[in-house]
């Protein structure tokens, strides 16, 4: 098949990527950006490769859109030693010299998944940003292993690096929608301890302890089997709940490092869910993200949901696709971290379902 | 995956449906089966995971649970602890009441103030220890009526009897609890009560003699104008203070003057009505409030008797002391409705009271207060006129008698304001209000001086001093410094000094004498117009007395006044002190003179004040 013969217009058409981490796909992609010079490719590493309903069917999937009318503009970071917040302000900069002044209609972005704060990466973005411009995407991931991730955008990749695209145009529409099917238990706890998006101890006592713990024999599979009692985060004034969701373990400090900020003062509780709460969650996130004529989808859905899912993730892609029809291409993976907008805010979350429809309505994106 | 692979719980269903394990080798059966195996291997998984959290966020939840109930009952005891200390340690009196309005707990110092209570008055009706102290008195009532309805309420002030039949009057405050009951908080004000109708009194009355102070009379007259206008009475304030009243402080010490002020209230107080209203502001000023007139005339009469009262003498423990009453009246006649302006025009009228002798009773009159506005307005000009030497000096020529043989001048302070000439009479007295008559008198002594010193030897000069002026610190110090800058001879001089002044300042009386010291001379001025003694001449420090012209005025056609100027010369001649006629006007004068034997004069007759370089021409 000749994609480039898709690519009708330079500068209209982007290819999303997504790749199993334990396969080499450096040459695959090198041979994509060579056959669609006129396009954006996008790529990263996954805990799991979503196309349509099945997870894992092949170790790179691929979408290519184009649009009539809108264009594509990319940009790509590297962090370099001054914070994900910063590298999140470096990369909207970027976007919006490319953009020149028109409208971008929405923003998806894919930041490595172990070296990337993602709260401070999405604050520099949005305060870079126009007010209200559309933002999602993920972390990149590495299965359960929590090992190496990359990110890629138009041939230059790296662990710790951001990529992101913007879609330039007045037509074009983002709509958004994000649930996770988790419920919180036991006691509500206090962050006693923690620097940024590190925690150190809940109630005085090392959280790493409590984890091990209610594990049980599970705790042999930390970090990876934390991802089955995330944390619900929240502001001592009540607002500002988010969930987090552990991305390493560092024995010699009884410290876990989480995907986004777990502030000091702050409360947290451990969570747990069912299949069937999930399945449930995915559903009511494809409704909202909902719209007619949905030229792409792209889901997000947390490894430690997959965790959970086990042998039944697929049930969870099936209802997505239940909502937004068996026709609609739907792309993207599982990853250490979802980036959408809940509340009229753009946030990093854990262990949700997100998904992003993009519409053309004057010319559907193929 | 075989279906021995399968799990245990699906191969023991699988048996019992008579399903043997090696019959299900159907690839499609075997991956259905995979998938249900997977789903029970998951769900084992997850309820064993959900299991285990759930026993051990129960654990947590029970431990929390012990530890929080733990706090609680120690907060609790704590709670109790400090409760009872408070209730035990309160300065304020505090009764527990039950629901029902029965006494639960009562403190040491609700037993205290209610008097020592039996212990059986636990449990006992409220009512049993806390009665009013009259039957009238329904206060307490409404307390029981809170108590059982469980409401809050509060009681200022209560007249209670207590345990013993005392009665007190308390502050009563009841808090009512959610829970049932309440507490009733006593305090016995009765201490707290009499000391503050202590500080009311004080606050409006004056502490010495007991009468009202000025911001209770200002009080009083307004209240009085209210009552005026609505009965259409009208009312009169009547300004009083005492002449003499320094001297009897001078003399007699400061302790007899306030016994002095004591009386003179007491004594006012009796002339006075239960209706009137008496008041000190101060000092010897008094202020009476008369309502009820019917005619201006009725205050005048009121003032007769406070004038009367007072000039009766005071004793004043062996010493007897006479002071009399000058009375200023401003009644509610015309437009005075206003209290600041009522109490002022009162002042005013005493002023005038005060400023002509022998007028002891004023009525008010708007003329007054223009008369006063005038002396602002000359005291406003006389300043300016200071500063642009508007001051000069006259010196009129005196005269050795019969023979007219020049013997000297007074030196005559002139002032000529807007190219008018203002007369001595008139702003003499407004300079010496003014505090400014020390300034002109220095002036025209320097001025006389500085004349003297180029005078012939043994040239007279006679210049005139106020008490004031005398009495000032620095008085002779500047005289003997004016006496070397001038050059002039002490010895020619003579300081002229009322003959009142001296008579009644006892103070400047060393003063003078120092000055005499230096060879200057006294001249005691306008003889005859004040009440001195003849025979307290001997006391004076007095070197010539200058007889008043109202005498030799009266003298022409009054035998007696005749007859008094003579036994004036005589007395003076027979003290040694030199006696000079002033208003020698007309040519018959001298024929008088000439008869009482007096030796030295001076009138427009004789001459007129003049300029220096024109009064030089008398100089030999």
């Amino acid at each position: 098949m000749d994609l480039s013969a898709l690519v009708t217009h330079p500068g209209r058409s982007v290819a999303l990527a997504f790749a199993d981490p334990l396969v080499d796909v450096v040459t695959a992609l090198d041979e994509l950006e060579r056959a669609l010079p006129d396009a954006a490719v996008v790529a990263c590493s996954t805990a799991g490769q979503i196309l349509g309903s099945r997870i894992d069917a092949a170790p790179l999937v691929l979408s290519l859109s184009t649009f009539d009318d809108a264009e594509i503009v990319c940009a790509f970071a590297v962090e370099d030693g001054d914070g994900s917040k910063a590298m999140g302000a470096h990369l909207g900069r970027q976007l919006i010299e490319l953009a020149g002044g028109r409208r971008i209609a929405g923003v998806m972005v894919f930041g490595g998944g172990l070296e990337t704060n993602g709260s401070a990466l999405v604050d520099g973005l949005a305060a870079a940003l126009p007010p209200g411009t559309a933002l999602s995407g993920g972390l990149a991931a590495d299965g359960p292993r929590f090992g190496r991730t990359w990110v890629r955008c138009n041939g230059r990749q790296g662990h710790d690096c951001v990529a992101a695209f913007a879609v330039v145009g007045q037509t074009v529409r983002f709509q958004h929608g994000s649930q996770s099917g988790w419920d919180g238990f036991g006691p509500v706890r206090t962050i006693t301890r923690s620097t940024g998006h590190v925690l150190f101890e809940l109630d005085g006592q090392p959280a790493l302890s409590l984890y091990k713990q209610y594990l049980g024999d599970r705790a042999e599979d930390l970090p990876g089997s934390a991802l089955l009692f995330p944390l619900t985060v929240q502001a001592p004034d009540g607002s500002s709940a988010v969930v987090r969701t552990i991305l390493s373990v560092d024995e010699s400090t009884q410290s876990m490092t989480f995907a986004g900020d777990v502030p000091q003062g702050w409360t947290a509780r451990l969570m747990w869910t069912t299949v069937e709460s999930l399945v449930e969650g995915a559903s009511e996130a494809a409704t909202e993200a909902s719209q007619s004529e949905i030229g792409l989808a792209v889901a997000v859905s947390c490894v430690g949901r997959r965790l959970v899912l086990g042998h039944r993730t697929d049930e969870e892609l099936e209802c997505v696709v239940d909502v937004i029809g068996q026709q609609t291409p739907l792309i993207g993976f599982y990853s250490y971290g979802e980036i959408t907008p809940v509340g009229g805010r753009c946030q990093l979350h854990n262990q949700t379902m997100t998904i992003t429809t993009i519409t053309e309505p004057a010319g559907v994106p193929q | 995956m075989t279906a021995h692979d399968l799990h245990r719980t699906l191969q023991r269903q699988l048996t019992r449906c008579a399903i043997p394990l090696e019959e299900v080798s159907d690839p499609r059966y075997l991956d259905l089966l995979g998938r249900v195996s997977h789903f029970y291997e998951d769900a084992e998984k997850q309820r064993y995971l959900h299991d285990r959290a759930f026993l051990l966020a129960s654990t947590e939840m029970q431990t929390l649970y012990e530890r929080l109930e733990q706090a609680s009952q120690s907060a609790a005891a704590v709670q109790r602890d400090r409760l009872q200390a408070v209730f035990d340690t309160a300065a304020t009196g505090l009764i527990v009441l039950e629901p029902d309005g029965t006494i639960f707990d009562i403190n040491d110092v609700a037993q205290s103030v209610l008097g020592t209570l039996d212990p059986s008055a636990l449990h006992q009706p409220l009512d049993a220890v806390l009665k009013p102290a009259s039957s009238s008195d329904h206060t307490l009532s409404e307390l029981d009526h809170a108590i059982r309805h469980g409401k809050n309420w509060r009681s200022p002030d209560t007249a209670v009897r207590g345990h013993h039949g005392d009665t007190f009057s308390a502050a009563l405050l009841y808090r009512a609890m959610a829970t049932g009951g309440g507490v009733l908080a006593i305090e016995d004000i009765t201490e707290r009560k009499q000391a503050q109708a202590e500080l009311l009194w004080r606050a409006n009355h004056d502490q010495l003699t007991g009468l009202l102070n000025r911001a209770a009379l200002m009080e009083q007259i307004q209240r009085a104008l209210q009552r005026a206008r609505r009965y259409e009475h009208r009312i009169a304030v009547m300004f009083l203070d005492l002449d003499r009243f320094k001297r009897v402080n001078d003399t007699l010490g400061h302790a007899a003057g306030d016994a002095l002020l004591v009386e003179c209230a007491a004594r006012i107080s009796t002339v006075m009505r239960e209706v009137d209203t008496v008041a000190r502001l101060g000092g010897d000023e008094f202020v009476v409030v008369c309502e009820n007139l019917i005619q201006t005339d009725d205050a005048h009469v009121i003032a007769d008797r406070l004038v009367d009262i007072i000039a009766k003498p005071f004793d004043i423990g062996d010493d007897v002391a006479f002071v009399d009453a000058s009375v200023g009246i401003a009644t509610t006649d015309g437009h005075n409705i206003d209290p600041d302006r009522l109490l002022r025009d009162a002042d005013v009228a005493l002023y005038e009271a005060k400023e002509h002798p022998g007028s002891a009773i004023v009525v008010y009159k708007e003329a007054m207060i223009t008369r006063i506005q005038h002396g602002l307005d000359l005291e406003r000009r006389m300043r300016r006129g200071l500063d642009n030497d508007e001051f000069t000096v006259a010196y009129q020529p005196i005269f050795r008698l019969p023979g007219k043989a020049f013997v000297g001048y007074e030196a005559l302070a002139r002032w000529t304001s807007s190219g008018q000439l203002v007369p001595p009479d008139e702003f003499i007295p407004v300079a010496e209000e003014a505090g400014l008559l020390d300034e002109i008198g220095r002036r025209v002594i320097m001025a006389a001086m500085h004349f003297a010193h180029d005078c012939p030897p043994g040239t007279l000069m006679f210049v005139n001093v106020a008490p004031s002026q005398v009495a000032s610190p620095d008085f002779v110090q500047w005289f003997d410094s004016a006496l070397q800058l001038t050059g002039a001879d002490p010895h020619d001089l003579f300081l002229e000094i009322t003959e009142m002044s001296a008579i009644t300042d006892y103070a400047i009386h060393p003063i003078l004498g120092r000055l005499r010291g230096r060879g200057a001379r006294v001249a005691l001025d306008d003889f005859g117009v004040g009440h001195s003694s003849l025979a307290s001449l001997h006391s004076l420090p007095v070197d010539l007395i200058k007889v008043d012209r109202a005498f030799l005025a009266n003298a022409s056609h009054d035998p007696r006044a005749a007859a008094i100027a003579k036994m004036v010369c005589d007395l003076g001649h027979q003290l040694g002190i030199e006696v000079l006629a002033e208003g020698v006007e007309q040519p018959e004068h001298l024929a008088i003179l000439d008869d009482i034997g007096c030796t030295l004069g001076q009138g427009f007759h004789l001459g007129r004040p003049a300029d220096r370089e024109t009064a030089a021409s008398y100089l030999p």
